[in-house]
């Protein structure tokens, strides 16, 4: 009764869009409810003692088609429930686009997930979306943005458009909330070089092209940063801060040759501001990644990765990685469970004492299912090193996923 | 009259004779290069496809996926794989370009982060998702990819066969060779014994349930993996197979794996 009811509002929405009497061949439901606990390690002297942490994640697609698949619309809303951080507890729509699709081109429009890349350790040049940092602090899960893209391909390559008429703040922990490295963000107001605030019209373009063992991508990208300055506007007796974006225009290029069984992996960004009070820089991670097929005469799959990362700031960078190197091994079993492993180091090369220690695996318990873990261990004795800041904050993560449709 | 079976009996004569002067290798040869003669022109493709993976203890999963293939005219097919179930994989698509010579090109889409990773295709010899089925036994037949080797006539289940032995060019192939049973009727593989790189039985694949498309194009409904070591099996199971569905080079782009339902 619900599926059908969902159908024809969807169907609706598709016959509107299409302007012409195409009935939707197909709609999806899908989605997957994770209940997550965390425990920190330590206490933390801001967030009170508390550390146990649990939390809710639910995130659902409803998917339509029609005019054999050449127009879709997706639908994606996500929510958090957080029993201890109040700011942490959100909702946002990830997704909600319509696509039309051309033999040789792609026009969406709506609020959309775009990622650009191809290192593991750091997301360098991955810019149109903004990140949901309370979700956590990998830069993975990002918040819906609203945009016009245009995609072009022919054998030259992918020419990409983006025009981004409203910027997304990202988004805090609170005063209650962990990993907040001791600084509390006012999530209620932001401040903004441009007069136009969020309503500022950004602009992106990509060029990106796949030449034999070769991947190329060239980016170009103008207007309000994703990245806020926390310490310009800090209150430094009271540890609270409100969030500021100055305009910048970046330069990015990415890299990856994938050769027998190596990728080399390069993404590389120049950042420019308008704002004097901001230097100019240029940052790059390097990588390398090897997988070894069958290892010890087993199915399991052993994928050995390096990559170091650069910024010219140096250590007046806001980025936890500006000397870095990461090592790292992804075990996959190759089981029905899909059993898979990852192990990460990131050390710092000026303070040898900064590390992060990273573990992620998952694996599936029974059919709709799976089994989560996460932990994220922190380690600096250096007080102007932007890790000393979460050194209280190693965690231990389990989450149990449910999948549904 | 006279003349037109005369020369029907002479070129037959030649080949026989033929026949009889080649070596094993040419033979074997010859067979291949008639099993991918028979194949060519189907053009593109599309079918769903219901993998059930078993471990030694009884331990099942079904994986779900939709296929989509495309002939390349001289060099491997395109295709594209998109998983439905389970539903924690749902989404991921699988892109792989097999070339006749050289690496093959694959991308992988993951829905969880929305990223489209380009990866190694050094991994022929791994398993496909979990199954007994290995990247480089799905990936598609070019004469180039073997050494070949007629190893004589058989029987299968009162059908006449060839055996005959590939030999994978390919150092990195998980195989020193594998024994293919052809049918004489139609040239189709009916059954493989795959042999690891020390030369013992690994696995053996039967092929069955064959059924005609286009009036040319032989395609078995169900193909099932045994791997003798581990004795985990994989059955897969092709269903709604149907040529001429309208792909073209951009249904197989990378810039369109995220497309992919």
């Amino acid at each position: 009764m619900r599926a059908s009811v969902r159908t024809s509002t969807l169907g609706l929405l598709a016959l509107l869009l299409a302007g012409e009497n195409s009935l939707a061949e197909t709609v999806s439901f899908d989605g997957s409810l994770e209940l997550q606990q965390r425990l920190f390690l330590e206490e933390n002297p801001v967030a009170g003692v508390n550390r146990l942490q649990n939390s809710a994640r639910l995130a659902v697609e409803f998917f339509s088609e029609w005019n054999n698949g050449d127009d879709q619309v997706i639908f994606e809303p996500f929510a958090r429930l957080d029993g201890g951080d109040s700011e942490r507890s959100h909702f946002d729509i990830r997704q909600l686009t319509w696509s039309h699709y051309g033999e040789q081109y792609e026009l969406s429009a709506g609020i959309g997930q775009v990622f650009w890349g191809v290192t593991e350790s750091q997301h360098l040049i991955d810019i149109i979306n903004q990140n949901d940092g309370v979700e956590n602090i990998d830069g993975e899960d990002k918040l819906g943005q609203p945009m016009v893209h245009y995609s072009y391909f022919n054998n030259y390559g992918t020419f990409e458009a983006f025009v981004l008429p409203y910027f997304r703040e990202r988004t805090f922990e609170g005063h209650d909330g962990r990993l907040s490295a001791w600084l509390v963000v006012d999530n209620k107001r932001a401040l903004y070089e441009s007069a136009s605030e969020q309503s500022h019209l950004d602009l992106a373009a990509r060029y990106s092209n796949t030449i034999g063992d070769w991947g190329l991508g060239l980016s170009w990208f103008s207007g309000t940063s994703r990245e806020p300055d926390l310490l310009r506007f800090a209150n430094f007796t009271n540890g609270s801060t409100t969030a500021y974006y100055p305009q910048i225009e970046q330069l990015s290029a990415d890299v990856q040759l994938t050769s027998g069984g190596w990728l080399l992996k390069l993404e590389a960004i120049q950042r420019n501001h308008d704002d004097d009070f901001y230097q100019d820089f240029a940052a790059a991670t390097i990588g390398a990644e090897y997988t070894l097929v069958g290892i010890f005469d087993s199915v399991y799959d052993l994928g050995l990765l390096s990559e170091y990362s650069w910024d010219q700031r140096d250590q007046n960078t806001t980025s936890l990685l500006q000397n870095d190197a990461f090592i790292g091994a992804r075990l996959a079993l190759n089981d029905i469970s899909d059993s898979q492993l990852l192990l990460g180091l990131s050390n710092d090369l000026d303070n040898s004492d900064s590390r992060v220690v990273l573990l992620e695996a998952s694996t599936r318990l029974a059919a709709p299912l799976t089994l989560n873990l996460e932990l994220r261990y922190f380690a600096s004795d250096t007080p102007n090193d932007l890790l000393f800041g979460l050194r209280d904050d190693s965690f231990i993560q389990i989450g149990i996923e449910y999948f549904f449709n | 009259m006279k003349l037109f079976s005369l020369m029907i009996s002479t070129s037959l004569f030649i080949l026989t004779c033929s026949a009889t002067a080649q070596t094993s290798e040419q033979k074997g040869l010859a067979i291949a290069k008639q099993m991918k003669a028979r194949d060519i022109g189907w053009g593109n493709s599309q079918s769903d496809m219901y993998m059930t993976l078993r471990t030694r203890k009884g331990q099942e999963i079904v994986r779900q996926m939709r296929s989509k293939s495309l002939e390349v005219d001289g060099d491997g097919d395109k295709a594209l794989t998109i998983f439905d179930t389970p539903l924690d994989v749902k989404g991921t698509a699988f892109l792989s370009f097999s070339h006749s010579t050289g690496n093959d090109d694959q991308w992988i889409y993951l829905p969880a982060i929305k990223r489209v990773k380009r990866i190694s295709s050094r991994n022929r010899s791994g398993p496909f998702l979990g199954s007994e089925f290995s990247f480089e036994d799905l990936s598609s037949f070019e004469v180039e990819k073997f050494n070949f080797n007629y190893l004589g006539d058989d029987q299968l289940n009162g059908q006449a066969m060839v055996k005959i032995s590939m030999d994978p060019v390919d150092p990195h192939s998980g195989y020193s060779r594998a024994d293919a049973w052809v049918d004489t009727d139609q040239y189709r593989v009916q059954k493989i014994d795959f042999y690891d790189r020390r030369s013992t039985l690994l696995k053996t694949l039967t092929i069955s349930d064959y059924k005609l498309y286009k009036g040319k194009y032989w395609r078995a409904d169900k193909q099932s993996m045994i791997n003798h070591k581990t004795g985990k099996s994989t059955d897969m199971l092709i269903k709604n197979l149907k040529f001429d569905v309208g792909l073209s080079d951009s249904d197989f782009n990378q810039n369109r794996l995220k497309r992919a339902r």
